[in-house]
């Protein structure tokens, strides 16, 4: 089961996540895609500083240096937890999704 | 940029599919009258696949290389050979 938690900030904008662990390879495709190409997305079209780590063995990790998340990037960052949250809909025993809401940030 | 990974978060990794996966029905070939039936002509003995078994006396060999009985009689399953056998139909008549 891949595991995905989602870090939302006072503005109930996501600002980091990390994706971890196995799954379904149609389920792992789908979060795969959606995982990278919103870093990449937030990488080429905004000007958003972020860090983020990958471990091909099943392990990802995106954070926004700043607490306040540009425009863009959060626009990109909500839908990736809307994919995310369509995906859980439909393959429950596949994905388990936790958002979490950090009231500091 | 980074790379797109579809299988970052698969289980095994490029693993291909089988070509496996096929059956067809079993055909329930075998023996279809034991030895010493009493059979009458026409009745089948044995269904097989080329000639696991030969036909012997009073027995024909369909096209489909079943085995059938050519006259009323009790079967007999017999050597043939070194290695190899038959079935045979001997007529005996029925005392009533």
């Amino acid at each position: 089961m891949i595991r995905a938690k989602v870090y939302k900030n006072r503005n109930n904008d996501v600002y980091a996540f990390k994706i971890k662990e196995h799954g379904d390879p149609i389920v792992c495709a789908a979060v795969s895609l959606l995982s990278l190409n919103t870093i990449n997305s937030v990488d080429k079209f905004t000007q958003q500083v972020f860090t983020h780590s990958i471990d091909n063995g099943g392990f990802l990790t995106f954070e926004c240096k700043s607490d306040t998340v540009d425009k863009e990037a959060a626009l990109l960052l909500n839908s990736l937890l809307l994919g995310l949250v369509g995906i859980e809909e439909s393959y429950p025993m596949d994905i388990k999704l936790t958002v979490k809401h950090n009231k500091t940030q | 940029m980074i790379k797109i990974n579809l299988s970052l978060f698969a289980h095994k990794k490029g693993v291909g599919s089988t070509k496996n996966g096929r059956e067809s029905m079993s055909k329930r070939l075998g023996a279809k009258r034991a030895d010493g039936q009493y059979v009458l002509a026409g009745n089948i003995l044995y269904t097989q696949r080329g000639t696991k078994i030969h036909p012997g006396q009073n027995v024909g060999r369909a096209n489909n290389d079943s085995l059938f009985a050519l006259a009323d009689g009790r079967v007999r399953y017999e050597r043939k050979g070194r290695d190899k056998k038959q079935v045979s139909v001997y007529p005996i008549t029925l005392t009533t």
